[in-house]
């Protein structure tokens, strides 16, 4: 490097430039680089340019800076000790609104908090695999808006060889959970996959032992899990160990892994080659099987590869390759990719696996959650412009000494700033308190320390310093705009402008409020409906023992037989299909008689003789199987209504005798009987055709038993020890029929409370608003009440006066948010086959509610001012 | 003495201006305290004072030639006031009288 190229550095010049006074620059810049120079010919280039950076950092002093605004900051910062002691005193002197403030934003940064943490969460699902935007869930999807999160057998192979832009594809199934692991002569059920070798390839989940490349390559592999490995194994290094399953299948131990994340959809404790699979399934083919929906398929496409062009093009992959099969079949298959990051959001799918989210749930938590932060606010501008005139003089003082408007506003939004900030820590500690009963609201398990992640922390402070700017900055505005001496002189009118938004926020707040509680009392009004409404079967009393891991079908009679024989055992029926739990749904039968264009989907049971009478089923036509009668037994179905009637039968009568033929046999035969219809499903769903047949014995999974104890404990220990000596070393698994077939509700069931609890903290919020409001409006009308007193008002004239303007605001509330409810309730009903009309009665129920809580507030505070001794009111100057 | 103080980096730097006569701009003045002083000093130490004295009245100022050394940048060269003289003078004298009252014994000098 030549000595001309050897240049001092520019940027600590151009700060120099920025920072000094100019007439110094010329100067100064020349003695930096004559000293550059010498320190050159003295050491090295390096020892120059670091000496000149030190030099230029010492160059920053006071007296050779640029006279620049910042000098005035030192005033900015006495002014803001100063604003904020003011801003202090201010809150202290004005207890009463001071309360109302911080509780109202108090609640809504909790609520906000609250509900970011739940969002975030929701939304962060599925975010940590590295090549996330590149995979895709293959899914199928029909015709008749059937959607299945598992396609046929070859779909995969097809994408992988035809498509260039695929660069890889995962297989996966789900192991059956008879596959179980005995260790220390105990059985243990674990969540299993079998997966091909691309998994770890495709998804980012980290090994901590053994190869990613090769770990699912041989059958009778097992990648396990770090909490697995601490159950069976006592050593550090496990690869190469053995794992046994089913008492017979060896597996080799060929990884472990870091404990699946919360957040992601899918959820193993064991990884199996997908080798294993072909093994165990010896007819399995890539290339064949087109009826076999049964694996999970993810691909993973190129670097850059148009995402929508490939499944633009595998939509049709089905019609392609099985079109005139499909034809045949009358049904139409197609392909859909589902991105990565939309899969745990999405996933109405009747087959999904792995924990799922509620995008309209996400949705309506948050718009609850954006309204109650909204109500905050207004309390806050209602109460801080109302009492606008208390700070006029304050405000002329300053104006006359020259504050500057800017200035003005600043102080203002100051004391919104502060107390925002005192109700952040009050929030805090609310939302410490909250998080186990918000847990149990929304079905997680959010820990204490998700408070402290940063990006918790840092959206929750953004919300703190938003709510303080949008309470605060409209009052400041309005406070000062004050002409100083209008405000001196006191002839400062409440400009009507002002209480003209005043009404209009209020009006908001109970249009609000009163949406939520009408909300509220229609989903509860759908639950309600839909627990009373008569199911056609008796839930009640029941007792369903799960005998799908039994491993001996044969013993299953000889069960049923020793189950009978208990004192408190009324019935008992082996079947595959309990309300709830459906049997084989979308089985194609037709009428004998009319083969074409009449294609029924019917839900295959099998049943036995018990099932009517345990499930208290009402049979309306024909009869019962009876186990003389072994010709029915052979070839009799018992239907129900709808399947009589999708049939095109004329009556229940009718169809006694008609036959039924199906491409499976299932079910196929003559009709013996006719059940009332009843809701198999949730009142959500329309009830199926239902089709069964005595074949309980080939198909039979549940042990439906009916009992007429009420000592539940006894009757189990009976029956598990019945078990225990029938089918050796399975695991008993047993359920009460209601407990299990409310499941279903539990949508709802959250819905109502999360709706409950929330329109429930809102009415709070209005209600200290509207009651600190009209503290406030008491006050300043003191002598009006006085004046008219002592010309012979009564108190309650006076509570009437008061009052009427107050309630006309609450009332026209209500009246907006009625079309609306009434709307968009009607629409949320229609999502129920079975569903409640909106109940007139909700809409005058909570017009009279939320007005008589806003008359009873503004009651306690004008009855004070009322009852007032005239002369103490006018002698108040 | 009071109102115009000369704190005792500053004595040097002027005492340095006064020797350097019409050399006396930034880099020598820091070159010649350097040598004297026998420490490191930095551009900003010596143009702080410089600025403080000029604002004192104890320096005015001009700008000089350039040099290519400076990249084209002229020099300001500094001179000291009749001011700056009597306040130095002032200095000296103080210093003196106390000096004439102390007898430093080499007991005491190894105290020091």
């Amino acid at each position: 490097m030549s000595k001309e190229q050897m240049t001092p550095p520019q940027w600590p010049i151009k700060i120099l430039r920025l920072l000094l006074k100019a007439d110094y620059l010329e100067e100064i810049e020349g003695d930096m680089e004559e000293v550059f120079q010498d320190n050159l010919e003295s050491g090295t280039y390096n020892r120059a340019k670091r000496l000149f950076v030190l030099d230029t950092l010492k160059l920053v002093r006071p007296n050779l800076l640029r006279n620049s605004k910042w000098i005035y900051r030192l005033n900015f910062i006495a002014m803001t000790i100063n604003n904020l002691k003011i801003a202090f005193r201010t809150l202290l002197k004005y207890k009463t609104h001071s309360a109302i403030n911080l509780v109202g934003l108090a609640i809504g940064l909790t609520i906000g908090g609250l509900i970011i943490l739940y969002v975030s969460d929701e939304l962060s699902f599925d975010k940590f695999h590295e090549k996330g935007n590149r995979i895709f869930k293959v899914t199928t999807f029909n015709d008749q808006g059937g959607k299945m999160e598992t396609n046929a057998w070859p779909v995969a192979h097809k994408l992988k060889t035809e498509f260039p832009e695929v660069e890889s594809v995962i297989y996966s199934r789900t192991a059956h959970r008879s596959l179980k692991l005995s260790h220390k002569d105990k059985e243990y059920d674990h969540k299993i996959h079998y997966v091909s070798k691309e998994f770890f390839n495709i998804f980012s989940f980290e090994l901590t032992q053994g190869n990613p490349k090769t770990a699912l390559l041989d059958p009778y592999s097992v990648v396990i899990t770090e909490s697995i490995k601490q159950i069976y194994f006592d050593e550090e290094n496990v690869i190469g160990k053995t794992m046994v399953f089913r008492d017979s299948l060896n597996f080799k131990v060929t990884g472990v892994i870091k404990e699946v994340p919360r957040t992601s959809h899918i959820q193993f404790d064991m990884l199996f080659s997908f080798a294993t699979y072909e093994k165990l399934t010896d007819w399995f083919s890539y290339t064949e099987g087109w009826g076999n929906f049964n694996v999970r398929n993810y691909v993973l496409l190129k670097e850059g590869a148009d995402a929508q062009a490939a499944e633009a093009r595998a939509v049709d992959l089905y019609v392609e390759s099985v079109g005139e099969w499909l034809e045949e079949m009358g049904i139409l298959m197609y392909v859909d990719f589902i991105p990565m990051e939309e899969i745990y959001l999405n996933s109405e799918t009747w087959n999904s696996f792995g924990p799922s989210g509620s995008e309209d749930q996400i949705k309506t938590v948050s718009l609850i959650g954006i309204f109650a932060i909204i109500l905050a606010c207004i309390n806050y501008i209602n109460l801080s412009t109302a009492r606008a005139s208390y700070r006029a003089k304050e405000v002329a003082i300053k104006k006359v000494n020259g504050s500057s408007r800017m200035a003005l506003i600043t102080q203002f939004l100051m004391e919104s700033y502060l107390l925002t900030f005192f109700a952040f820590i009050i929030a805090f500690v609310l939302m410490y308190m909250l998080l186990p009963f918000f847990n149990d609201l929304m079905g997680r398990s959010y820990l204490i320390s998700s408070f402290a992640a940063p990006k918790f922390l840092l959206s929750i402070i953004l919300l703190g310093v938003s709510i303080a700017f949008l309470s605060g900055y409209y009052p400041a505005l309005v406070i000062s705009a004050f002409k100083p001496l209008q405000a001196m002189r006191g002839t400062l009118n409440m400009n009507p402008k002002g209480l003209g938004l005043r009404k209009t926020l209020i009006i908001f707040q109970f249009f609000v409020s009163a949406g939520l509680l009408l909300a509220t009392f229609l989903v509860l009004s759908q639950l309600n409906f839909m627990r009373e409404q008569d199911l056609g079967f008796d839930k009640e009393q029941i007792l369903v023992v799960n005998a799908s891991n039994s491993k001996n079908p044969a013993s299953h009679g000889t069960y049923r037989t020793e189950l009978e024989r208990l004192t408190n055992v009324q019935s008992v029926s082996l079947t595959n299909a309990l309300p709830g739990r459906p049997g084989w749904q979308g089985q194609w039968a037709y009428p004998e008689e009319v083969l074409d264009d009449n294609r029924v989907d019917t839900e295959y049971m099998a049943i036995d003789e018990n099932y009517l009478k345990t499930l208290g089923l009402q049979l309306i036509a024909g009869r019962n199987f009876e186990r003389e009668r072994t010709s029915e037994l052979e070839d009799g179905l018992v239907v129900n209504e709808t399947l009589v009637r999708e049939m095109g039968w004329l009556s229940p009568e009718d169809a006694i005798g008609k036959k039924i033929v199906s491409p499976s046999q299932r079910p196929a035969g003559t009709v013996i009987g006719v059940v009332k219809d009843y809701h198999g499903l949730g009142l959500q769903d329309a009830i199926w055709s239902k089709a069964m047949d005595y074949a309980s014995d080939q198909y039979g999974r549940y042990f439906a038993v009916r009992f007429t104890t009420g000592d539940t404990y006894t009757l189990v220990k009976e029956v598990e020890e019945i078990w225990n000596s029938t089918f050796e070393n399975v695991g008993f698994e047993y359920f009460f029929l209601d407990d299990d077939f409310d499941r279903q509700y539990r949508e709802e069931d959250r819905l109502a409370s999360v709706l409950t609890l929330f329109a429930f903290i809102i009415l709070i919020i209005s209600g200290i608003g509207l009651f600190g409001l009209i503290s406030f409006v008491a006050l300043s009308k003191t002598k009006e009440v006085g004046i008219r007193k002592t010309l012979g008002a009564s108190v309650s004239s006076i509570v009437y006066l008061f009052s009427k303007e107050f309630i006309f605001l609450v009332v026209v509330g209500n009246i907006i948010a009625i079309p609306l409810v009434w709307h968009f309730g009607n629409r949320w009903l229609e999502n129920f086959a079975y569903h409640t009309e909106v109940q007139l009665l909700i809409f005058p129920a909570t017009v009279i509610l939320t007005v008589l809580i806003a008359f009873l507030t503004v009651c306690i505070q004008t009855i004070k001012t009322a009852k007032l001794n005239p002369v103490e009111a006018l002698r108040y100057e | 003495m009071k109102k115009t103080k000369l704190g005792e980096f500053e004595e040097m730097v002027l005492l340095a201006v006064i020797v350097l006569k019409d050399d006396a701009y930034g880099v020598e003045i820091k070159k010649e305290l350097e040598s004297r002083l026998k420490e490191r000093l930095s551009v900003g130490s010596i143009q702080s004072a410089l600025k403080r004295m000029e604002e004192k009245g104890f320096l005015n100022s001009e700008f000089g030639e350039t040099t290519k050394k400076r990249g084209g940048k002229r020099k300001r060269i500094y001179t000291s006031t009749p001011h700056a003289h009597k306040v130095l003078k002032e200095i000296k004298e103080i210093r003196e009288g106390f000096w004439s009252n102390i007898q430093l014994t080499p007991v005491d000098l190894k105290t020091i």
